[in-house]
């Protein structure tokens, strides 16, 4: 494959040979349903963190597997009219996705560089929990969608290298379900959002 | 500038009419004697007490009415700036003239014939270019469907879980305020000498001295908040008959004080406002009767003083209500959540409370329909599509109990009017039961003290306090929206637990 023939060795996996590295990641997170967000949380973005690993195989494929967590703190509202009544409860959403997907890595022998995109699919596990819940109360769930990432990647020093990537994901019908919730009141669906994130990779170049 | 010439009786009929007004009906009046009384006396709780007939317009202690309303006199608003000639005009030809416009209000009354129809008068007049409505004096009447047998029960919180509900909000604040217009409320002792006179068959009493003592399980007088009478037209809205002390008490009983019940909003402040005449108010011959002019008033009186909920356990049926609806826009208008009783007609041909038919066309206003102890429709609660949600409001075919208890006056020693002339004599307004009551009044009331929690917590604009109580409202009856309950049972817990991410 063209591509995996100008990649050069110290930026590809070697003909034939499959390797393993990990990474950790820090980023923020802006969501798709900003009136809900920003409605109960006082800001649509969030920080997020990861970590995961990469499968590096011959001519530049990649497949990865990552965990995250984004969580934030804010009150339970009640929604009028576009207008939002914060009711002083305590509203707690912890949004841990795993994400399982590949991609390319467009190595070049001139790049110090890789570009690198892929995508794949999130099972989003939710818990939300609110001041007085009962146990019938707090939400725990998963929901799936799927993403699309890209970025550029370097390498730093032997075994270490960081990576600069954005991400763009889609949960439909990821809230909004229930009538009586935010989403519905703004009629946003999606749980989806634009990630911007920083990572540093260790392994095997 | 010349003035209309009017029929002999529409002349006789505005000098009455200006007595009426002005609060100087020679043969009326009350003095307070003495602020201070003996105390409340605790009658325990009448659970025990046999079936008492429930009251209505036709048993009500006759006053110059009429099919519902005041003869002699209507309610008129003129159209924005029509001239006084104009006015004249419009009022001439239609055999009226304008006496006073009263204070809290933005419309006239105006003197007619006794004699003519009010009803077609009044569509007379509103044809009139320079008129924007006019109507017959409604007499308002209380929404309770009187009491019997008992229990020591407030189910009717338990099937709302208010226990639940006030764990998140507990009792509200003081910081608000809901008005009680109706009856008055028993909030303050005294010694106030009345003039009793000839009515409904009954003899004169002349002068009597009557105690007066704050109900005791409503709390100090501190959670008072200007208080007013538009019936004696001062500031002292004593209780003559004991269902607005029995509203006030499922709005705010004081709660977790060791004595007799509960109620819903137990710290917030109350703003007693009397525009209904009980029957001794009749016997005592107030200058002013429960008409729509004078609820009107009340309405416009407890938005200008600051009161974010005004409950209305009070309706009528007949004609329409244009002067109290403008009276609850302007109410709604000033941030104030109206809430109504939607009527106790529901077993007698189900005829509208006209006080709340409009409900559903004003955000911020909310007509409630009233439910029993095991959940389903009270008998004599309206169905109507003015029905927006329902609360309990007792259902004494299951016994006394499932009524709504609350405390207020003894009837023993008020009703001295119902057991015949042998009996007949003063009342006393400072002894206490417990007793149970049942109506769309009371789930009115309901309403009222759950919206008070609902402020409390941070929903503010009476429409959405609307919304808040509708949406989260269990459905009953038929799927979705319905003429029974309307958007269903409220549901406090809910309501103020607001709405999350996902739940």
């Amino acid at each position: 494959m063209g591509v995996a023939a100008a990649v050069p060795a110290a930026a590809q996996a070697p003909a034939g040979e499959v390797t393993v590295r990990g990474f950790a990641d820090l980023g923020f997170v802006s969501f798709q349903a900003r009136d809900s967000f920003e409605a109960l949380f006082g800001s649509s973005s969030a920080p997020a963190a990861g970590g995961g690993a990469d499968v590096l195989m011959p001519r530049g494929l990649f497949a990865q597997v990552r965990i995250s967590r984004v969580s934030r703190t804010g009150q339970r509202v009640f929604v009028f009219g576009g207008q939002a009544f914060p009711l002083d409860i305590s509203e707690t959403l912890t949004i841990s996705p795993l994400q399982i997907g590949g991609g390319l890595r467009f190595a070049r022998p001139a790049w110090r560089v890789v570009p690198f995109a892929g995508g794949g699919l999130g099972w989003h596990r939710i818990t939300e929990e609110a001041g007085f819940s009962d146990e019938s109360e707090i939400v725990q769930e998963t929901v799936t969608g799927y993403y699309l990432a890209g970025g550029v990647e370097a390498k730093i020093w032997k075994w270490i290298g960081a990576a600069g990537e954005v991400e763009w994901s889609s949960v439909p019908d990821g809230l909004g379900q229930d009538a009586l919730t935010v989403g519905a009141a703004f009629g946003e669906t999606n749980l989806g959002g634009f990630t911007v994130r920083a990572k540093v990779l260790v392994g095997s170049w | 500038m010349r003035l209309p010439r009017l029929p002999p009786a529409v002349a006789l009929g505005t000098l009455l009419l200006l007595g009426n007004l002005s609060g100087q009906d020679g043969a009326s009046g009350r003095a307070t004697l003495s602020d201070i009384s003996a105390g409340p006396i605790d009658r325990g709780i009448r659970d025990a007490d046999p079936p008492t007939a429930p009251r209505s317009a036709a048993t009500r202690i006759a006053r110059r009415d009429r099919g519902g309303h005041l003869e002699g006199s209507l309610i008129v608003k003129f159209a924005p700036g029509a001239s006084g000639a104009a006015r004249a005009r419009a009022l001439s030809g239609a055999g009226a003239a304008v006496t006073a416009t009263p204070s809290h209000a933005d419309f006239e009354i105006v003197a007619i014939d006794p004699a003519a129809d009010h009803e077609a008068a009044a569509a007379l007049l509103a044809g009139q270019p320079e008129v924007e409505y006019a109507q017959p004096r409604y007499r308002v009447h209380t929404m309770l469907v009187p009491n019997d047998p008992l229990f020591p029960r407030q189910w009717n919180l338990s099937a709302l879980g208010m226990e639940r509900a006030w764990d998140i909000a507990p009792g509200a604040s003081s910081s608000v305020v809901v008005a009680v217009v109706d009856s008055g409320v028993a909030y303050r002792g005294g010694l106030v000498r009345f003039n009793g006179v000839a009515a409904g068959g009954f003899p004169a009493l002349g002068p009597v001295d009557v105690p007066f003592a704050a109900a005791p399980d409503l709390g100090g007088s501190e959670r008072i908040v200007t208080p007013f009478d538009f019936i004696w037209n001062d500031p002292v809205p004593l209780d003559l008959d004991g269902h607005g002390t029995h509203i006030a008490g499922t709005i705010g009983q004081a709660t977790n004080n060791g004595l007799g019940v509960a109620g819903i909003a137990y710290n917030v402040r109350l703003m007693p406002v009397k525009v209904i005449d009980g029957e001794w108010d009749v016997i005592f011959n107030s200058p002013f009767f429960g008409t729509d002019d004078v609820v009107a008033r009340g309405i416009r009186y407890a938005a200008d003083n600051g009161a974010e909920i005004v409950n209305l356990s009070i309706g009528r049926e007949g004609g329409p209500a244009p002067a109290v609806r403008a009276a609850i826009e302007y109410a709604v208008s000033r941030g104030a959540l109206v809430v109504a009783a939607g009527g106790n007609e529901g077993n007698r041909g189900n005829a509208a409370n006209r006080l709340a038919d409009f409900a559903r066309e004003i955000d911020g206003m909310v007509a409630v329909g009233a439910t029993g102890p095991t959940g389903a429709r009270a008998f004599y609660s309206n169905t109507a599509s003015y029905i927006e949600v329902a609360a309990p409001g007792g259902d004494m075919r299951f016994g006394t109990t499932g009524g709504i208890l609350q405390q207020t006056y003894d009837r023993d020693v008020v009703d001295r009017f119902s057991s015949g002339v042998a009996r007949f004599g003063p009342p006393r307004f400072d002894m206490f039961v417990y007793g149970y009551f049942q109506g769309s009044s009371m789930a009115s009331a309901h309403v009222s003290g759950v919206a008070a929690l609902l402020i409390q917590h941070g929903i503010t604009r009476p429409a959405a306090l609307e919304a808040a109580l509708k949406q989260f409202a269990t459905d009953l009856g038929p799927a979705g929206r319905d003429n029974e309950f309307g958007f269903g049972l409220i549901a406090p817990r809910n309501a103020l637990r607001g709405m999350g991410l996902f739940r």
